[in-house]
C-alpha cells in the first residue's frame, strides 16, 4: 500500500485536537478538521443501521457519519437519549478544504503541540504520545476518511 | 175445824160411854128389850166402830206422810202432799202435812237455789279455771318471752360488745382516715398552688415555644426563598456553563480558522487559544460553581423539605401545644377542683371522726342500758317465774273449787225437785 500524502502541516503549527471516544483520547491534526459542531445527533440513512451512521447537516450539506467503533475500533457507544447535543468533528482528507466526514466525539479534551507521525501500515491509527500522563492515539485523517468510505460504501452496496 | 187428837179420842171415849149409858135408856123408852149387854155390845160397835174410823185416818195420813219423807229422805223433793180442804175434822197430823209440805217447799226452793248456785259456781270455777289456765299460758309465755329476751340480750350484749370494739376500730380507722385526708389536703393545696405555678410556667412556655414556631416557619419561609434563589442561581451557572461550553466550542473553531488561515491566523490563534483557556476555566469554574449550587441546592432542597416536615410538624406541634395549654388548664382546674373536694374530704372526715366518737359513746350507753335492761329481764324473769308458781296454785285452787262444784252437783243431783223432772205425790 503507498503512502498516503502528507498534508503541510507548517502552516497550523503543527497541531493536534484531542478528542476523547469511548474513553480514549485520540487526536487528529488541526488542520484537518473543518469545525467543531455540536448537535442532536444526526440522520439516518435508508439501508444503513443508525449504529453504523447516517448523515448530518453541516451548514446546508448533507455529511456522512460513521459510527467511531467502526472507525477507531473499541465498544459501540451508548445510545444517547434524543435531543441530547453530541459533538462532531467535520473532517477532511487533508487534500482539499472539502468536508468528507462527520466524526461523532465525546468531547474535545483540548490542543496540543506536535505533528503527528508518519503512517505505516493501514491502521487508522498512526502513533501513540503521551500527553499529560495520557496515552493519545494520533489518527491519520486520510485512512480515517477512507475506511469511512469503505464502510459507507459497504453499507449501501 | 180443827179437833186435836185428844179431844177425838176424849169425844170418842164419851161417845162410847154415852151409847153404853143412853142405848139402853133409849131401847126402853122405845120399848125395845134390850139387855145390857145388848147396849154394850152397841156401844162397843159405836166405839169401834168411830175408833177404827178414826185409826183409819190417821193411818192413811201417817202413811202419807212416811211415803212423803221416804221421798224427800230418797232426795224426791217433787213429792206433792195433798192437804184435804174438805177435812171437818183436821187434827194435829193436818198441820203436819202442811208444816211438811211448806218445809218441802222451802227444801225445792233452797236446792233450787243451791243447784242455781252450784250451777253457776261449776261455771265460774270452770271459767276461772279456763281463764286461770289461759293465764297461766300467759305468763309461761311472758316468762319464756322473757327468758328468750333475756337470752337474746345475752346475745345482744355480746353483739353489742363486738359491734363496739368494731365501731371503736371503725372509728380508729376514721381518725386515722381524717389524718391521712388532712395530708392529702395538704398535699392537694400544694399540688394546687405548683399545679398553678406549673400551668403559669407552662403558658410562658408555650407563649415561647409559639414565638420559637413562628420564627421557625419564619427561617422556614427563608430557606424556602434560598431554596428558590439557589435554584435561579443554579439556572444562571447553567447558562454560564453553557456559554462558556459555546465559548470553549467556538475557541475551538477559532483556533481551527487559525490553524487554517496559516501565519496569518498565529496571532489570531494565540487569542483563540486564551480564550479557550477562559472557557474551558470559566467551564471548570461553572462546573465547580454548578457542583457546588448543586450541593448547595441538594442541602437547600433536604432543608427545605425538612422545613416542610417541620412545618407540618410545627402545625401539629402547634395544635398539641394549644391540646397542651388547653390540658393544663383543665388540669389546673382539677387540681383547684380536687384540692376543693379534697378539703371537704378532710373536713368530712373530721366530722366523721367526731361523729364516730359520738357513736362509741352511744354504743357504750347502748351497752350500760342493755346491762340495765338484762337486769331488769332478770327481776321480770324471777317475778314471772313467781307469777307463774302462784297462777299455778291459783289453777290448783280453782281446780278444786271445780272439783268441789262438781261435787256439790253431784250431791245436789241426788235432790229430784219441782220442774227438774218426774214428780211424785203424797196425800196427807
Amino acid at each position: 500500500m503507498s503512502e498516503l500524502p502528507v498534508p503541510d502541516h507548517s502552516v497550523s503549527g503543527n497541531r493536534l485536537m484531542t478528542f476523547e471516544v469511548g474513553g480514549n483520547v485520540y487526536g487528529l491534526p488541526i488542520s484537518e478538521i473543518l469545525e467543531v459542531v455540536e448537535q442532536s445527533g444526526f440522520s439516518c440513512v435508508p439501508t444503513l443501521p443508525r449504529e453504523l451512521g447516517g448523515v448530518m447537516n453541516w451548514h446546508g450539506e448533507a455529511l456522512p457519519v460513521v459510527a467511531p467503533h467502526l472507525l477507531l475500533g473499541g465498544s459501540p457507544a451508548v445510545a444517547r437519549e434524543s435531543g441530547t447535543p453530541q459533538q462532531f468533528l467535520v473532517v477532511t482528507d487533508g487534500l482539499d478544504v472539502v468536508a468528507q466526514l462527520g466524526l461523532p466525539i465525546d468531547f474535545v479534551s483540548g490542543l496540543v503541540d506536535g505533528e503527528p507521525g508518519r503512517a505505516r501500515g493501514e491502521d487508522v491509527v498512526v502513533e501513540r504520545r503521551t500527553v499529560d500522563d495520557r496515552v493519545v492515539s494520533v489518527i491519520n485523517p486520510q485512512r480515517l476518511v477512507a475506511r469511512a468510505a469503505k464502510i459507507i460504501e459497504g453499507a449501501v452496496a | 175445824m180443827r179437833i186435836a187428837l185428844t179431844h177425838k179420842f176424849l169425844s170418842g171415849s164419851l161417845l162410847v160411854a154415852a151409847s153404853g149409858a143412853v142405848l139402853p135408856w133409849g131401847f126402853r123408852t122405845l120399848g125395845l128389850d134390850f139387855s145390857e149387854w145388848g147396849s154394850i155390845f152397841i156401844a162397843l160397835g159405836v166405839g169401834g166402830g168411830l175408833g177404827f174410823a178414826l185409826s183409819r185416818s190417821l193411818g192413811r195420813k201417817f202413811e202419807a206422810l212416811r211415803e212423803a219423807t221416804d221421798r224427800i229422805q230418797a232426795g224426791d223433793l217433787t213429792v206433792q202432799l195433798k192437804i184435804s180442804d174438805r177435812e171437818f175434822f183436821a187434827d194435829e197430823t193436818d198441820e203436819l202435812a202442811v208444816s211438811v209440805k211448806g218445809m218441802l217447799s222451802q227444801l225445792n226452793t233452797f236446792v233450787h237455789r243451791v243447784q242455781d248456785n252450784a250451777d253457776l259456781v261449776t261455771t265460774a270455777a270452770h271459767d276461772l279455771t279456763r281463764e286461770i289456765e289461759n293465764v297461766r299460758e300467759v305468763n309461761e309465755g311472758i316468762s319464756n318471752t322473757v327468758s328468750t329476751g333475756t337470752e337474746g340480750n345475752a346475745r345482744k350484749r355480746e353483739l353489742l360488745d363486738r359491734t363496739t370494739k368494731l365501731i371503736g376500730r371503725i372509728s380508729s380507722d376514721i381518725e386515722v382516715n381524717a389524718g391521712r385526708a388532712r395530708e392529702a389536703f395538704g398535699f392537694a393545696a400544694e399540688a394546687n398552688q405548683k399545679a398553678s405555678n406549673g400551668v403559669e410556667v407552662s403558658g410562658l412556655a408555650i407563649d415561647k415555644m409559639r414565638a420559637v414556631f413562628e420564627r421557625v416557619e419564619q427561617t422556614g419561609q427563608m430557606v424556602f426563598d434560598l431554596e428558590a434563589k439557589t435554584g435561579h442561581v443554579h439556572q444562571i451557572t447553567e447558562i454560564i456553563t453553557s456559554v462558556a461550553h459555546r465559548t470553549n466550542l467556538l475557541s475551538l473553531n477559532a483556533s481551527i480558522e487559525a490553524a487554517r488561515a496559516g501565519e496569518a491566523g498565529r496571532g489570531f490563534s494565540v487569542v483563540a487559544d486564551e480564550i479557550r483557556k477562559l472557557s474551558e476555566s470559566a467551564t471548570r469554574s461553572a462546573g465547580e460553581i454548578s457542583k457546588l449550587i448543586n450541593e448547595i441546592q441538594s442541602d437547600t432542597s433536604e432543608v427545605a423539605d425538612e422545613m416542610r416536615k417541620s412545618s407540618e410538624v410545627i402545625t401539629e406541634g402547634r395544635e398539641d401545644v394549644n391540646t397542651i395549654a388547653d390540658s393544663l388548664g383543665e388540669i389546673s382546674m382539677a387540681v383547684g377542683e380536687a384540692a376543693a373536694r379534697s378539703e371537704a374530704i378532710f373536713h368530712g372526715a373530721d366530722e366523721h371522726a367526731i361523729s364516730a366518737e359520738r357513736m362509741v359513746a352511744a354504743m357504750s350507753e347502748l351497752k350500760g342500758s342493755t346491762e340495765e335492761s338484762d337486769s331488769t329481764h332478770s327481776e321480770v324473769a324471777r317475778m314471772a317465774s313467781g307469777q307463774l308458781g302462784a297462777v299455778s296454785k291459783m289453777v290448783g285452787g280453782s281446780l278444786e273449787l271445780s272439783t268441789a262444784a262438781e261435787e256439790l252437783r253431784e250431791l245436789l243431783s241426788h235432790y229430784r225437785t219441782a220442774g227438774s223432772g218426774s214428780e211424785g205425790e203424797g196425800r196427807a
